[in-house]
């Protein structure tokens, strides 16, 4: 019971929860990114404009963003 | 009155005459006449969500500055301010994709609504029976945006172009490309 309470006061609790609200919301995020990425090749398809390399590299930039999320979640905090 | 139109894009895209744009069913010949999107001032909620999203988050930021470490303070910033911008980009994505193309032979409406999502109808302009515009209340009076409603024959799905700009000018056009199919 001491050791849940010093467990509970040391500040820990609130560490691993982020923690895992960090790593479950970045995998939700780079899954959400490739689902964007996937509609923004439909839209382009569907309408071609001059500039669309630049719509298709922001959508690949989240991606690109979603793995950085993984990756700072699971080695900073 | 079509063939005096020039090539113009006007209020931020969203009222584009004879545009250097291709669609994927664009058929051998057909060119587009023009290209409506929704009024920009219609897309303003979207856009003071995030700014609003924004400052929360700047608010949350001095509680969180002293009771979380530099690491954990800096992953929540990041993780909060790229989900806001990727909300914000996915909203701009519905509005500049979300289009109705109207061509020198049939009306195209494009809805990209939600996330994998897509529903395109057509009419060929010889189907269309009634064109009507309607543009309600004093925003979109004073700033001249309001829906069109295309009525096509038969079991064909009508088509509904919403808070489009300019819409009496846009039915204009589509009458006049009616009376020239006959």
């Amino acid at each position: 019971m001491v050791e849940i309470t010093n467990f509970l006061n040391s500040g820990n609790l609130i560490n691993i929860f982020i923690k895992v609200f960090s790593i479950t919301l970045s995998f939700l995020y780079f899954i959400y990114a490739l689902v964007i990425y996937n509609q923004t090749k439909i839209m382009t398809k569907t309408l071609m404009l001059d500039y669309k390399n630049i719509v298709l590299a922001i959508s690949y930039f989240h991606i690109i963003l979603g793995i950085l999320l993984i990756l700072m979640s699971f080695i900073i905090i | 009155m079509v063939k005096e139109l020039e090539t113009s894009h006007k209020l931020f895209h969203s009222f584009c005459l004879r545009p250097n744009i291709h669609f994927s069913a664009q058929e051998e010949g057909e060119k587009i006449i023009l290209i409506v999107r929704s009024h920009p001032l219609t897309q303003l909620s979207w856009i003071a969500n995030g700014v609003i999203l924004f400052i929360v988050l700047i608010t949350i930021d001095f509680v969180l500055y002293n009771s979380t470490t530099i690491a954990q303070f800096i992953m929540i910033n990041f993780l909060s301010v790229i989900m806001i911008l990727s909300y914000l980009w996915f909203n701009f994505l519905a509005y500049y994709f979300n289009v109705g193309i109207i061509t020198d032979k049939r009306v195209i409406d494009v809805d990209f609504n939600s996330i994998l999502y897509r529903e395109i109808n057509e009419a060929q302009l010889n189907k269309i029976e009634d064109v009507t515009s309607k543009s309600s209340g004093y925003i979109a009076s004073v700033f001249d945006y309001g829906d069109i409603f295309i009525q096509t024959a038969g079991t064909i799905a009508n088509i509904e172009l919403i808070k489009v700009p300019k819409p009496t000018q846009a039915e204009r056009i589509i009458s006049d490309m009616m009376e020239k199919h006959g």
